[in-house]
């Protein structure tokens, strides 16, 4: 058993011995843990030159801003609810020079995401695109349980939107192609994970935090 | 405590340190900042419980192991009962807080982390243990 390779008579060979096997454990699991560069940026995933641009895609600020941010997102995903609010701050932040769109990739594992994107589009038929995809993403948690059809049914009635209309839209066939086609634009990119960001067409690693996205957004707007 | 009991315990320490460093370096990095297309989403350890008092429940994790790791290889030099009694009490407030991270993924989730859940296992073994010890 492990403890008995220590000897009781020499303290100083035991804790010597507990240090080196305590330094080999955490060097070896952070050299198979650590992400590397390899996995950073996935093959393919590199740029959005070549591919089709979406038709009638959402945007926020100023579309002829310097910086073009596209995010591929699922609404169930929590990583995309993490990165809302900081892509809310990093907007008001830089203001004018940053244009966001948000294309859905609704995760095939996710039972409710594609039913997310449809009502943040049945939405978007009324005008409340970003208002249905502020109350989707902050309020992850009250309809990825219970009956989600009903918390956006809710939601929409919140916004004020026609109930009926809304409602037909959530089975809209054109929506419907429309989230496909920005699913499979995301597919063609061969994205790694949900959410994956393009600075003006070039894909970026997720940063940690709101900081790190800041940094990000200062050197690429720095490079034009 | 036996012998297999104590190498038992010291194992299961190190397993549980281990566990803990590969969700630090995890955290560190932020390699799971995103949902991967192949194995679904990681959102326990981007929820906002997965940090405590501001610090993240990884380090917290990390730091509680390592004093598992020392208490059980000073009480191998010592043979004092002290020692496996304040182990003990250490263990217990461990499980108690593994008890709540347990509940918070089941019910409140609705997600659940192996990682978090391994290191639930292995606080559970060592309270265990130091519980039925003679």
């Amino acid at each position: 058993m492990a403890s008995s390779v220590f000897s009781k008579q020499n303290p100083a060979a035991l804790w010597g011995g507990l240090a080196a096997l305590l330094i080999v454990i955490t060097a070896s699991i952070w050299v198979i843990a650590k992400p590397s560069d390899s996995q950073a940026t996935p093959q393919g995933a590199g740029s959005m030159a070549g591919l089709a641009a979406v038709p009638t895609e959402w945007g926020l600020g100023n579309p002829n801003a310097k910086l073009r941010i596209v995010e591929y997102g699922d609404y169930q995903c929590g990583a995309c609810g993490y990165f809302h609010p900081i892509i809310k701050q990093i907007m008001e932040e830089f203001g004018d020079d940053v244009y966001f769109v948000f294309r859905h990739f609704p995760l095939p594992s996710h039972q409710f995401a594609r039913t997310a994107a449809s009502a943040a589009e049945a939405a978007g038929r009324q005008g409340k695109f970003w208002e249905m995809h502020d109350l989707i993403m902050s309020n992850q948690a009250a309809w990825t349980r219970g009956i989600p059809t009903t918390v956006f049914l809710q939601m929409a009635r919140q916004l004020g939107l026609n109930d009926i209309q809304f409602q037909q839209d959530l089975r809209n066939a054109d929506i419907a192609a429309k989230i496909d086609r920005d699913f499979n634009s995301g597919r063609q990119l061969n994205i790694p994970s949900v959410p994956a960001f393009f600075f003006n067409g070039v894909y970026v690693q997720n940063p940690a935090d709101v900081d790190g996205f800041r940094k990000l957004v200062k050197s690429e707007l720095g490079k034009l | 405590m036996s012998g297999f009991w104590r190498g038992t315990y010291f194992t299961l320490a190190l397993a549980g340190y281990s566990d803990a460093v590969y969700l630090s370096v995890k955290h560190l990095y932020s390699a799971d900042a995103g949902c991967l297309i192949t194995e679904g989403c990681d959102q326990v350890l981007k929820s906002e419980y997965a940090s405590f008092l501001g610090i993240p429940l990884a380090y917290m994790g990390l730091a509680y192991y390592l004093i598992v790791i020392l208490g059980a290889v000073l009480f191998e030099q010592k043979r004092d009962e002290g020692i496996l009694k304040a182990l003990f009490l250490v263990n217990l407030s461990g499980f108690a807080f593994s008890v709540w991270l347990v509940y918070l993924q089941a019910f409140v989730l609705n997600a659940f982390c192996s990682w978090c859940l391994f290191s639930a296992f292995v606080t559970t073994s060592l309270l265990a243990i130091l519980t039925f010890r003679k």
